[in-house]
């Protein structure tokens, strides 16, 4: 891993003053990827858990979850070449595949028959969420690649050039998510756009940064749309929470990831800290620590 | 985390990110966020295009909620159930499928299905977790408990279920129905029958007979083919009187663009120019208050042999007479009530004509005293549940071809028929012998 100690960062638009982070940035990456794996360990086991994990596949998030967690915070810990490092190759790409085939078991739980039809794409099975073990598994296997000067191009290293392209797939996957979540309401409340539009528009500052040079301007919008992504995130969990607990009398728990499900707006927050993470871009190359 | 600015850099950065001016800045800016605005709003309106396309409404398509797990094998062995669920109002109100299907552990009716207690066919007991009302309102209904009866009579229930649905103990159980096999009638007369039948949690009746399959469509229940599945043929052809009344009519005309799916509490004259079976039954129709009690409209109960007025017949003539009030005057409402009471009184002069005189003709030993033993019994059987029932009901359903030619007229053939036959046995005076099957 030759990502290094970065003293200058994309993000001097905060200061106006080039930015000391004492830990690299790779390693910054790795301790969010694995505090999202945990994050993603506790949504799929409440997911599961309410089919009692019938069938059996449906243990495979479970289970991998927090071995990917772990393999993540080892690399943290020892973010050096060798073992653990191949490890960590390894099982992140062991995610791509899990979420591959995630996203296959929920288009085939949503069709009816052979069918996949529109009704079945708003179906409970979010069919788009398990592309977020892709994106995770290709953040994993990004942090690998190399911060060399020579791979730089837009002067963006090209680890952060397909961080952020990896983050605006994960962002779309995520607006799929929203938007066939929403589709069955019909849309009949406007603000249930948001999320599609937030998505989208956040997918698209960061495609187009990545083929961008960094600069104040674009820093400020892309910062901005994280932020704004964030935002949404929030007001999502609280207009899921209201739509599960109103008027019903009575607080069922299950209830709050059995319906509009509870944790998924906390997404566009997840994804607003990447978009902001992954953009931090070292202009200074230094030596291996 | 820790921030801190180091100053020291500021000439390497130089070295290595070009430094361009204002305007390219404010440029690249502009470009990269017009040109994410536009894409943004173009994939947005082709979203919007799409999901419109598909009619997605609050009521319709979604197996939300369900969870994976009933999916992921039903939509293999079940493929039907799983669409028509999908396209349900409890799907999209996401009521899963474990919420209708839910057991009681320890009830006779759960099963496990997967470590799930399940029960595979919900009973009104099941249904009334959410709606309670119609539930309740069922249950006080001839659709419930009193529709079993009609078929076994008091055999089937205990002292209690008898009491609490005001049901005869000492009625005798339905002879037709004893007389065939049970290989018969479990495909006859149970199939319509059973919207009453006990279950084994203690509920009478099936809410599925009616909201068929797993789309539980308003559009469904309240068009009349689905009440047609049992009420039609020769004994109680309320189908076929309505296809011939003004109301069906106007319904095979124009009912493609009612709006069927309106939701509870909006229907009226205006967004129904006739009333179907549910809407004169048991909808909320303008003023008309809704009810799953299918008799709380009814003043007069037309099945008997002898037809009676009801308990309370006043208020539920009342009932009915206020949805006729939404497209009728009161004068023409009265003159059909009165005309059709007139039909029903004529038609229980008939039948007890007929009664009377197999009665008599089993007293005296001129025909067999079990029931359905001789052709006699079955013209008066005829005349009673047959013709005398098509006249009542034809007269209330503005079916005059029922009341005329497929009622009083059959009535009065068969009934000219057994007072000959009735002369011809006095005359001859020959005592009956039961003919062996």
């Amino acid at each position: 891993m030759k990502s290094s100690i970065t003293e200058r960062f994309t993000y001097q638009w905060l200061t106006q003053q080039p930015l000391h982070i004492p830990i690299t940035k790779t390693r910054l990456i790795l301790f969010y990827l694995s505090l999202n794996y945990l994050i993603v360990f506790v949504d799929v086991l409440i997911a599961h858990a309410l089919n009692r994990l019938f069938p059996v596949y449906e243990w495979i998030p479970v289970i991998f979850s927090p071995i990917a967690a772990l393999s993540a915070i080892l690399l943290f810990i020892r973010p050096k070449p060798g073992c653990i490092s191949i490890l960590n190759l390894f099982i992140n790409f062991t995610g791509v595949v899990i979420g591959i085939l995630g996203f296959g078991f929920h288009l085939q739980g949503a069709s009816a028959g052979n069918v996949v039809s529109f009704a079945g794409l708003t179906s409970g099975n979010p069919v788009f969420a398990p592309l977020a073990f892709v994106a995770l598994g290709s953040i994993g296997i990004l942090t690998t690649l190399d911060d060399r000067s020579n791979s730089r191009k837009y002067n963006l290293t090209r680890k952060t050039r397909w961080l952020l392209l990896t983050t605006a797939f994960w962002f779309f996957a995520t607006a799929l998510v929203a938007y066939f979540d929403h589709a069955r309401t019909g849309f009949t409340n406007l603000y249930t756009w948001i999320p599609l539009y937030m998505g989208i528009f956040a997918a698209m500052i960061l495609l187009l940064q990545a083929y961008s040079q960094p600069e104040r301007g674009l820093s400020i919008l892309l910062g901005t749309t994280m932020i704004l992504s964030f935002a949404v995130g929030l007001l999502g969990f609280a207009f899921h929470l209201s739509a599960d607990l109103a008027g019903r009398g009575s607080i069922l728990w299950s209830r709050v990831f059995y319906q509009a499900p509870g944790l998924a707006p906390l997404l566009f927050c997840d994804l607003g800290i990447w978009g902001i993470l992954v953009f931090l871009d070292p202009l200074n190359e230094s030596p291996l620590d | 985390m820790t921030l801190k600015t180091r100053r020291s850099t500021a000439i390497n950065e130089k070295e290595v990110f070009p430094v361009l001016p204002d305007s390219m800045h404010q440029n690249k800016l502009w470009r990269n966020l017009i040109v994410a605005l536009i894409l943004t709003f173009a994939a947005g309106y082709l979203f919007s295009v799409w999901s419109t396309s598909n009619k997605v409404n609050p009521a319709a398509a979604s197996f939300a909620g369900n969870g994976g797990s009933c999916l992921t094998c039903h939509n293999q062995t079940t493929p039907g159930v799983v669409k028509q669920y999908g396209e349900s109002k409890h799907a999209a109100n996401k009521v899963a499928c474990i919420d209708c299907h839910r057991g009681d552990p320890g009830s006779k009716l759960t099963v496990n299905h997967h470590d799930n207690n399940i029960v595979l066919r919900p009973t009104p007991q099941n249904c009334s977790r959410c709606h309670p009302a119609q539930t309740t309102q069922f249950d006080h209904s001839r659709h419930s408990a009193p529709a079993w009866y009609a078929q076994t009579g008091p055999s089937s229930f205990t002292t209690e279920q008898l009491t609490r649905y005001g049901l005869s103990a000492t009625g005798t159980y339905n002879d037709l129905y004893h007389m065939e096999d049970p290989a018969i009638t479990k495909m006859g007369c149970e199939v319509c029958h059973n919207i009453g039948k006990p279950n084994a949690d203690g509920s009478f009746g099936d809410c599925a007979k009616c909201h068929a399959g797993h789309t539980f469509s308003l559009e469904q229940v309240r068009k009349p083919e689905i009440c047609g599945s049992c009420h039609l043929g020769p004994d109680h052809p309320m189908k076929e009187i309505y296809e011939e009344s003004i109301h069906g009519t106007i319904y095979a005309d124009k009912g493609a663009h009612w709006d069927w799916n309106a939701p509870v509490g909006t229907l009226s004259s205006k967004n129904f120019d006739a009333p179907t079976c549910a809407i004169c039954h048991m909808a909320s129709f303008g003023a008309a208050q809704g009810t799953h009690d299918v008799g709380q409209r009814l003043s007069w109960a037309l099945t008997p042999a002898q037809a009676e007025k009801r308990v309370d017949w006043e208020t539920k003539r009342l009932n009915m007479q206020t949805v006729c009030l939404e497209c009728h005057s009161q004068a023409s409402i009265k003159t059909l009530y009165d005309n059709a009471d007139q039909v029903v009184l004529k038609g229980n002069e008939n039948v007890k004509t007929a009664q009377t005189i197999i009665k008599n003709l089993k007293d005296d030993g001129l025909i067999p005293a079990p029931p359905f033993s001789s052709s006699i019994d079955f013209k008066g059987f005829e005349i009673w549940h047959h013709e005398g029932r098509r006249m009542r009901f034809g007269a209330f359903m503005n079916g005059p071809d029922y009341v005329q030619w497929q009622g009083i007229y059959e009535q009065l053939i068969d009934l000219t028929e057994l007072k000959e036959q009735n002369a011809d046995l006095r005359n001859k005076g020959v005592k009956a012998t039961i003919p062996s099957t």
